[in-house]
């Protein structure tokens, strides 16, 4: 409304500025949420995983823990604070079934199908017979600048995906697992692979 | 008249010395007062100096008191700075520990002057009371250092370091699988 009575008395130079202003932070905006991934298709699986992890932390709750991380003065606070410092979202589904093809492949690449546009580019992709493991980690850049990354995790009985919105140094994070004090949270493993 | 009586009062002078009766009652007396002999100046000194004594007593001791206060450890800035932290973030939880340790830390006043390698405790009491002291001190100090969390802080803390965990754990599986490749491939070439 503010905008719309500026509009009416400024200048027509002013105007103009105004407007390119506002479509250039439209478009940055809308790049930036490009890099979000839907995960509505994962929702179903809820019922039928036996553990579920959901963690979506972006906006006020991010700010607030960049504002922890100021008052810890320990390392693991430091290094946290390094890994979000740019970051506008941080969204992660993990899903471990009892047995295996309980979930339907087709909801995960209904996600890997989100990533396969221009603007994610492809990091690794991995695939093993073992556990018919597949593990794809795109980046997607705005310009120079890292504008988000995600990692879609597939094996017989469990499905991650993890999606970062903003800069983020990927070799810092794959480090930073064993710095956090939390047990790293790795994928079950079925019964011929602890006999292995 | 006679001049000579005037001047210098030699010979007679009937009516010099009829005046001089009548004006006897206003002749100067020798002899001070009583009101002034006890306003003397020795009396008024030894009246004065107890007061000015105390006076100066209690001047130098608040001055003292004013130093001493002044010359506190470094441990009540260290308090300042944890309740500063807490009021620009998480208030009452943390404000709420502060007054225990101001408390403790009033004795250090006496303790942090003479160090343990100038000074050695001549008494057992001593050397029992400077542990206790030293012991007081490194207890305020471990209480001073964890910082309160609300509970939306921790929450949203543990929550990113949950997520950032996850993702690191999936991307070391990745880091693990392709330096294997490479360390397979490597030793395949080697073995060829």
């Amino acid at each position: 409304m503010i905008i719309g009575r500026y509009l009416m008395r400024s200048q027509p130079i002013n105007k103009l500025l105004l407007l390119i202003v506002l479509t250039i932070g439209a478009i940055s905006s809308a790049y930036a949420q490009d890099a979000r991934l839907q995960f509505d298709r994962l929702n179903g699986l809820e019922i039928r995983a036996r553990d579920v992890v959901e963690v979506n932390v972006d906006g006020k709750l991010l700010e607030l823990a960049k504002r922890v991380t100021g008052k810890l003065n320990d390392e693991k606070a430091k290094k946290v604070a390094q890994a979000i410092s740019g970051l506008k979202g941080i969204y992660v589904r993990v899903y471990n079934f009892e047995k295996e093809n309980e979930y339907n492949m087709a909801d995960v690449d209904e996600i890997r199908a989100q990533l396969a546009t221009p603007r994610w580019q492809r990091l690794a992709n991995v695939r093993s017979k073992r556990n018919n493991q597949k593990i794809d980690v795109f980046t997607m850049f705005t310009g120079d600048v890292m504008s988000g990354v995600a990692v879609v995790l597939t094996e017989s009985k469990s499905i991650a995906v993890v999606n970062i919105i903003g800069p983020i140094d990927i070799e810092m994070l794959a480090e930073l697992g064993g710095k956090l004090n939390i047990p790293t949270m790795d994928i079950v493993r079925d019964q011929n692979d602890e006999e292995e | 008249m006679n001049e000579e009586y005037l001047w210098d009062k030699t010979g007679d002078d009937a009516e010099i010395e009829s005046l001089e009766a009548q004006l006897a009652v206003f002749r100067y007396e020798p002899t001070a007062s009583p009101a002034l002999a006890e306003n003397s100046p020795a009396s008024t000194k030894s009246y004065r100096a107890p007061w000015a004594l105390g006076f100066a007593f209690a001047a130098m001791a608040v001055v003292a008191g004013v130093s001493l206060w002044s010359m506190l450890p470094s441990v009540d800035q260290e308090s300042e700075v944890a309740v500063a932290d807490a009021i620009s973030g998480d208030g009452p939880a943390a404000v709420e520990a502060e007054p225990p340790v101001a408390e403790v830390v009033r004795p250090h006043v006496f303790t942090e002057m003479p160090s343990a390698e100038k000074v050695q405790p001549k008494t057992y009491t001593q050397a029992k009371r400077s542990r206790k002291v030293a012991e007081t001190r490194s207890a305020v100090r471990v209480k001073q250092h964890p910082v309160e969390l609300t509970p939306e802080e921790r929450a949203a803390y543990d929550q990113v370091v949950l997520a950032l965990s996850i993702t690191s754990s999936k991307l070391k599986m990745v880091q693990d699988k392709v330096n294997g490749d490479r360390v397979a491939a490597a030793g395949g070439r080697d073995n060829k």
